[in-house]
């Protein structure tokens, strides 16, 4: 128990951003979000959010649903209105034309107008970057990778063919700043990986990408930090390795041979564990290889895991040290 | 020119709808028209009718002064007083309370907003598209009635001008009505409340003008009336004017120029 509280200090200090991470300073950030308030009547949205991300990274926004990511994201796009704090995009406001037709966004949920045509859709978005010194330069390109349907109505659309209409939209005029929610929902793996790697292109061109996403594979394939929204506060924020360095991961073991009661005694990051004659149940913190090890002379029949999800774990771990 | 941008991109999309109205109008228009004959050739027992009503009513209708059996007559109580300028301001309400609160509600405005827009651009965008819509559709349905009256008879004694200065007259009022749907949408982001809001207004603007004359203590509460503005200055005689086309015209500018000014300052709803 006194270990489980270490362990917990350990891990509220660092959600605080104190350890270990590499947050760029807020001159070179391409967004910039400081203490960042947001509430809807007596329900408070994002509490005291702050970060940066710079040209060239990939920002992976983790949290479950209602955690305020979506919030977050349309703060900084200038939907909604801060209650406290301040948000700044390529050191302006993302509501000025010029800033905005630098940012290329994708809502989680999107929506055009069912009965126009994608070519309609895709033009009058044209037009506006023309219009505002952006030309879509890239527009052609990503239509054909993307294999967007040009002569179809919207409405008319699969689920995953509106979403390549909405990332083209966005990425078409080669923004500086991204900002996708779930942008490979509803996208076969095939159109993922695309997906996925148009995004790489685009870090590698420069540009500073703000992804949210609840699939801890997508995240851990794409981003280079990642910070966790839960209840409206970022409760931890640093590169994904070192998140899943100190995730907590369930694991249930049959073995051949019964084992000693505490044979696991000796793993570290041990948080509990249970031994039932050959079944044996832990969690743990951290890499499961040592406690791998300690069972494996007793026969391993059978492993089951269960990684913790990220969110859980970082509130968990708050609310025991509070 | 963005404003332009967006007021083409709006039309287009509702292409088809219009195209709709636009043909249901002049229908409308049509049947109005060719009806007239036969209630110029009964015209007596019209008038008959018409003079047992009381006065205030026979104003609210459009048909005070000039018997039902006239051409002015019969289209101020036919036409301008009622079933032409109402579908219009169906059309004008309908299109003012989407151009923001239906976009928002329907969630496609967030998407639009995403691309290199001012709301504010956005937002006059859209009025201009709902002005010029049922602008080109009261010009192409008087038009339309300007083809088929003259072998009716039916402008017989007006001037030439006189339908399209009545077109321009209900046009204002139909502004007025329809900016305050887009107004309450563009300050509330609820299409619902929008529509309310303005049918509420007509309804007090129709019944207290008419109301007002029944009162002799209240009757100067008519000259607040937009449809008294409409129906009280003669518009198939006398041009627009004053009461009758810029006072209209300009409240409906400030009432636009209220909702855009709250909508650029307002959360928009998810």
């Amino acid at each position: 128990m006194s270990n489980r509280t270490a362990e917990n200090a350990d891990m509220t200090a660092y959600a605080g951003g104190v350890a270990g991470v590499s947050a760029p300073s807020s001159d070179r950030a391409s967004i910039d979000i400081a203490d960042l308030a947001k509430s809807f009547g007596d329900v408070r949205a994002l509490d005291g959010v702050s970060l940066q991300v710079a040209p060239g990274e990939v920002y992976g926004l983790l949290g479950a649903n209602g955690a305020g990511k979506s919030t977050l994201m349309r703060c900084l796009l200038g939907y909604l209105n801060p209650t406290r704090g301040t948000v700044r995009t390529l050191a302006g406001n993302s509501r000025d034309v010029d800033i905005r037709s630098r940012i290329g966004y994708l809502p989680g949920d999107l929506r055009l107008p069912l009965r126009s045509s994608v070519q309609d859709i895709l033009r009058f978005h044209t037009r506006l970057q023309a219009r505002a010194g952006r030309p879509a330069t890239d527009a052609e390109n990503l239509l054909t990778r993307l294999d967007v349907p040009m002569d179809r109505r919207f409405g008319a659309l699969s689920k995953g063919n509106r979403q390549k209409v909405g990332l083209a939209l966005s990425l078409m005029a080669a923004p500086e700043v991204l900002v996708l929610d779930e942008p490979t929902s509803g996208l076969d793996p095939h159109m993922q990986e695309l997906v996925l790697d148009i995004v790489r292109e685009r870090r590698a061109d420069g540009a500073a990408v703000l992804l949210s996403t609840h699939i801890l594979s997508e995240a851990e394939a794409i981003a280079d930090r990642v910070g966790v929204l839960s209840r409206g506060k970022l409760v931890a924020e640093a590169p994904l390795s070192t998140l899943l360095d100190r995730a907590q991961q369930s694991i249930e073991v049959a073995l051949d041979e019964a084992p000693p009661p505490t044979v696991l005694d000796v793993v570290p990051g041990l948080m509990s564990a249970a031994v039932q004659g050959t079944e044996v149940t832990a969690v743990v913190t951290g890499s499961l290889s040592e406690a791998i090890r300690a069972l494996a002379p007793y026969g391993v029949r059978r492993i089951a895991t269960r990684a913790h999800e990220l969110d859980e774990m970082f509130q968990q771990t708050r609310d025991g040290a509070s | 020119m963005t404003t332009l941008t967006v007021a083409l991109s709006f039309v287009r999309d509702r292409r088809r709808s219009l195209l709709a109205w636009t043909l249901g109008i002049i229908a409308l228009v049509l049947i109005m028209a060719v009806f007239y004959p036969s209630i110029r050739d009964t015209g007596a027992d019209f008038d008959a009718y018409v003079e047992s009503l009381p006065e205030s009513v026979r104003e609210s209708l459009g048909i005070s002064g000039a018997s039902i059996a006239s051409p002015e007559g019969y289209l101020m109580s036919q036409m301008y007083s009622n079933i032409y300028p109402l579908v219009i301001l169906i059309l004008g309400i309908s299109m003012g309370s989407w151009a923001i609160a239906g976009a928002e509600g329907d969630g496609t405005l967030e998407m639009t907003l995403a691309a290199p827009l001012r709301r504010v651009s956005l937002a006059w965008g859209r009025f201009v598209a709902m002005a010029a819509a049922t602008l080109a559709i009261t010009a192409i349905s008087t038009a339309a009635l300007a083809v088929i009256a003259p072998p009716l008879g039916l402008l017989d004694g007006l001037p030439w001008w006189g339908i399209w200065s009545a077109a321009f007259s209900m046009w204002a009022l139909v502004m007025l009505y329809a900016s305050a749907a887009f107004a309450i949408g563009a300050a509330t982001g609820r299409r619902a409340w929008a529509i309310a809001g303005a049918a509420a207004l007509i309804v007090i603007g129709f019944l207290g003008q008419m109301f007002a004359s029944l009162a002799q203590p209240l009757e100067y509460l008519r000259t607040t009336s937009p449809w008294y503005w409409f129906l009280g200055s003669s518009p198939l005689t006398e041009p627009p004017g004053l009461v009758s086309f810029v006072l209209p015209a300009a409240l409906a500018l400030i009432i636009t120029m209220a909702g855009v000014w709250r909508f650029d300052r307002r959360d928009l709803g998810a």
